[in-house]
C-alpha cells in the first residue's frame, strides 16, 4: 500500500480553474463575470488550504462473475464493471485507491456564504478531488507501460450499477485512516470532498470505460457517448444515478 | 404611491434580474422612503426573481445565474427587515432539511433559498437530522410543508418512515421529497404529496401539491 500527499503545481491550479469553469458551464453567459471573480476567490482559497492526500493498492483479480468481481478485499457488485473487465485482455489486477482534500475545505464548505458562492466553492472542491485522484494514478500508472500492462478509468462506489454499499470493499482493501479518511456507517467518506475508485489492470483495456456497456443516453456522469455501447440492453435494469461526493 | 416609487420599484425588478447583489440595498431602502410599502417592494423583487425563473425554465439562464439572483432577493429582503423593521414575509411555513446520516447541505440550501426568495417562511433544520426533529419542527412551526432532502441511497430509506410519522402528527402538512437517487415514482411510494427534481421545478411542483392538499 503507498500514501501520497501529491503537491499542487501551477498547472494543477490551471486545470483546477479550467475544470470548475466546465462545471459551471457559464463562461459566456450574463454570469460571466461574476463567475470569474468567485473562481479567482476560490480557487485561490482552496488551493492555500487544500491538504491533497491519497493511498492506494493493486491486489489480484479474483474471479469475473455475472454480477462482479471478486477480490481479496471482497465482491465488486456491478454487473457492468464485470462486463467491462471481462472484456480486457489478461485481466490481472485491480488498484484500490482513496483520496481526499482535506477538512479545512470541509469547514470552508459549512460557513455561510451567498448561495452562489457557496455553488462555486463546491465546484471548486469537486473538481480538485479529481485532480488529486489524477495526481495518485499518474503515481502507479507510470510503471505500467513499462511491464506491457494498461488500465481502465476509475470506477466509484455508488456510481452506475455499483451500490454505494461497495465504499465497505475499498475500505477493506486499504487503510484510508492513513490519510485521514473515514467512512461513516451510511458509506459517506469524511472528509466530504474524497473520492474512492477501483480500477482494472490488464494486458489490454479495449474499452475505455464501463459506459461502453450501458445504454443510459442521459446520464450527467456519462463519459463515452451512447452511440457506441455495446449492448443497448445493459445497464438499465438496476442502474443509479450517482450519489453525492 | 409616487412616480419616483413605481420607477424604484421597476429599478428593483431589473436589478433582480442583473443581479445587481451591491445595488439592491440602496434601491429597497429608497423605495421605501418613498412611500412604497413593504409589500409592493417584495413584490418587485419576486417579480424579477420570477422572470429570471421563466428563463431558466426556457433554458436561457443558469443555475449560477438564478443562484446570484435569489442572493439578490435575499439582500433586498434583508435590507426590507432591517429598514422596516418586520419580520420575515408572512408566507407559507416550511420545514426543510436532510435527513440522518447525510451531511450533504448545499442542494437543500439552495432549495431553501427558493422557497425564501419567493416569500415562504423557512425553518431550515439543516443536515443529519433525525427524524423525531422533523415532526417536532413541523409541528411546533405549524408547517404547511416539510421539505426532505437525501443524497444517497443509504439514508433515503428514513424517508418512508419520516413522512409516516408527519401525517400520523400533522396530516394536512403537505411533504415534497428530493434528492440525487430520487425520482417521482419512488417519492410517490414513500407516501409524499410531491417530488421535486431541482430547484428550476421545486416552486412549482410544491405549490401543485399545496393546491392538490386543499382540494382534498
Amino acid at each position: 500500500m503507498q500514501a501520497l500527499r501529491p503537491r499542487l503545481d501551477q498547472e494543477a491550479i490551471g486545470l483546477l480553474r479550467q475544470g470548475a469553469l466546465f462545471v459551471l458551464g457559464d463562461e459566456g453567459a450574463a454570469a460571466a463575470g461574476e463567475l470569474r471573480r468567485a473562481l479567482d476567490e476560490y480557487v485561490e482559497l482552496v488551493a492555500g488550504i487544500a491538504a491533497p492526500a491519497g493511498v492506494y493498492i493493486t491486489l489480484p483479480l479474483l474471479e469475473i462473475g455475472r454480477d462482479g468481481v471478486s477480490t481479496r478485499a471482497g465482491f465488486i457488485a456491478s454487473p457492468m464493471f464485470a462486463r467491462f473487465v471481462e472484456r480486457c485482455v489478461d485481466p490481472r489486477a485491480l488498484t484500490f485507491a482513496v483520496v481526499t482534500i482535506g477538512e479545512a475545505v470541509d469547514s470552508e464548505l459549512a460557513r455561510d456564504r451567498p448561495l452562489f458562492d457557496r455553488l462555486v466553492l463546491d465546484a471548486v472542491g469537486s473538481v480538485l478531488v479529481e485532480i488529486v485522484a489524477d495526481l495518485v494514478e499518474d503515481a502507479w500508472k507510470g510503471e505500467l507501460a513499462a511491464r506491457g500492462l494498461e488500465s481502465g478509468m476509475r470506477v466509484s462506489p455508488g456510481y452506475c450499477d455499483w451500490p454505494v454499499e461497495g465504499q465497505g470493499v475499498v475500505f477493506e482493501a486499504l487503510d484510508a485512516g492513513s490519510v485521514g479518511i473515514t467512512l461513516s456507517s451510511s458509506c459517506v467518506m469524511i472528509p466530504l470532498k474524497s473520492l474512492s475508485s477501483v480500477t482494472i489492470i490488464a494486458g489490454r483495456v479495449p474499452e475505455t470505460s464501463a459506459c461502453a456497456f450501458c445504454a443510459r443516453a442521459g446520464c450527467a456522469w456519462r463519459r463515452i457517448p451512447a452511440s457506441v455501447s455495446k449492448d443497448n440492453n445493459a445497464g438499465e435494469e438496476g442502474a443509479s444515478r450517482g450519489e453525492e461526493e | 404611491m409616487s412616480d419616483d416609487s413605481v420607477s424604484l420599484l421597476e429599478h428593483i425588478r431589473a436589478a433582480v434580474k442583473a443581479h445587481e447583489r451591491e445595488d439592491i440595498d440602496g434601491l429597497t431602502s429608497a423605495a421605501r422612503a418613498g412611500g412604497a410599502s413593504s409589500e409592493d417592494v417584495r413584490g418587485a423583487l419576486m417579480a424579477g426573481l420570477d422572470d429570471v425563473r421563466g428563463k431558466l425554465m426556457s433554458n436561457n439562464a443558469s443555475i449560477p445565474e438564478f443562484l446570484l439572483c435569489i442572493d439578490t432577493v435575499t439582500g433586498g429582503l434583508n435590507e426590507l427587515s432591517s429598514v422596516a423593521r418586520e419580520g420575515p414575509a408572512d408566507g407559507t411555513t416550511v420545514v426543510i432539511g436532510v435527513v440522518e446520516g447525510d451531511p450533504h447541505d448545499l442542494g437543500k440550501s439552495i432549495i431553501a433559498g427558493v422557497y425564501s426568495a419567493f416569500g415562504y417562511r423557512v425553518v431550515d433544520l439543516g443536515n443529519q437530522v433525525p427524524s423525531g426533529q422533523f415532526v417536532k419542527g413541523v409541528v411546533e412551526n405549524q408547517a404547511e410543508v416539510l421539505a426532505l432532502s437525501a443524497m444517497m441511497s443509504t439514508t433515503m430509506g428514513e424517508m418512508p418512515v419520516i413522512v409516516n410519522e408527519v401525517k400520523e402528527r400533522s396530516p394536512g402538512t403537505v411533504v415534497m421529497l428530493g434528492g440525487a437517487p430520487l425520482d417521482r415514482e419512488l417519492a410517490m411510494e414513500y407516501g409524499a404529496d410531491g417530488y421535486a427534481e431541482s430547484a428550476v421545478t421545486v416552486l412549482e411542483e410544491t405549490e401543485a401539491a399545496l393546491k392538490k392538499a386543499s382540494r382534498a
